[in-house]
């Protein structure tokens, strides 16, 4: 710490010029602030948090895992309500677009964009994010 | 070791860079919360919670700035939002106070002379200013933080940081200026 730069700065602060006993007040204060005071630590510390996180890092895979879990058992889901609308349709009437086209596309539509979202929001998104930020 | 290779061995899922990171800046956390917090278990439950941040935080670390720096801001801002959920920390009140009040409560002759030595008396002096000067003195001085550095951790205008450390420079000299002619006496 260059001390003259600070006196000035401080003299210009105080807004009245230093005599020679506020210098020698200020030179010592200045060499007091420049010491560390004492502080504890537990020597465990970084080893506790390492412990914290490496449950965190469990627990995350856990959710993970059930996240795509439950996109799988979605897809599956979705597939089969899809067909059984479309095989329902089919059985009832002979023309799919004859008797009846709106109802089954639109909830082929909706069906699609609800697995496009699931998809996006818990899938591609934080797994691209997470690859991307450690690129 | 670099902090350039420590983030990045970090990244790659090293946890004994993670630990090396945690000791080397453990000190700057621990000073920076002790500094607006006085109670000793929340000190460390709050550095635990702040190297949780910077662990989750760190892949979006550009080397924008120091990582010291960035870790200070993690620090400051963590302990400060605690503080505010807990209603423990009024920045109106901290701003108005004034600072005939900081000093007083104790400060008899008795109490100058009690003084064990210079540094004692200049450290007890520092606990009783509020934490703002506090922490302003402490990255300053010890850390050797610019004004541009201190802004950032801060979030405090560089006029208010300035203001803040000369103000906080000149009531330290006016106590010390006391300790000094005590020991003229003795």
């Amino acid at each position: 710490m260059n001390i003259d730069k600070e006196l000035r700065d401080q003299e210009a602060f105080d807004e009245a010029p230093f005599s020679e006993e506020d210098k020698k007040l200020y030179t010592l204060l200045m060499a007091e602030l420049d010491k560390e005071s004492e502080i504890r630590i537990k020597p465990t510390f970084s080893a506790d948090i390492i412990k914290k996180l490496e449950a965190r890092k469990r627990r995350e895979t856990i959710w993970e895992f059930l996240l795509f879990a439950a996109a799988i058992a979605g897809v599956v889901i979705l597939t089969a309500l899809t067909f059984s609308i479309f095989t329902s349709n089919a059985t009832e009437s002979v023309d799919l677009f004859q008797n009846s086209p709106v109802g089954p596309v639109i909830a082929l539509v909706v069906l699609i964009v609800i697995f496009q979202v699931v998809d996006k929001k818990y899938l591609k998104d934080t797994r691209l994010k997470k690859r991307l930020n450690q690129s | 070791m670099d902090d350039q290779s420590l983030v990045k061995s970090i990244l790659n899922g090293n946890t004994q860079a993670f630990s090396f990171l945690i000791r080397k800046y453990e000190k700057l956390v621990f000073h920076m919360i002790q500094k607006l917090v006085n109670d000793e278990p929340s000190i460390e439950e709050l550095a635990q919670d702040v190297f949780m941040k910077v662990h989750e935080k760190l892949p979006g670390f550009r080397f924008e700035s120091k990582l010291s720096t960035w870790i200070a801001t993690i620090a400051y801002r963590h302990t400060v939002n605690h503080l505010r959920k807990s209603k423990r920390m009024v920045y109106k009140e901290l701003e108005e106070a004034s600072e005939d009040r900081f000093f007083v409560s104790e400060e008899t002759p008795a109490r100058v002379y009690e003084a064990q030595d210079t540094g004692q008396y200049i450290q007890e002096h520092i606990q009783k200013l509020p934490a703002h000067y506090r922490n302003i003195l402490y990255l300053y001085h010890i850390e050797e933080m610019t004004y541009p550095e201190i802004v950032e951790i801060t979030g405090l205008p560089i006029g208010t940081v300035k203001n803040y450390l000369f103000r906080a420079r000149k009531l330290l000299k006016e106590q010390l200026s006391k300790f000094v002619k005590r020991e003229e006496l003795l």
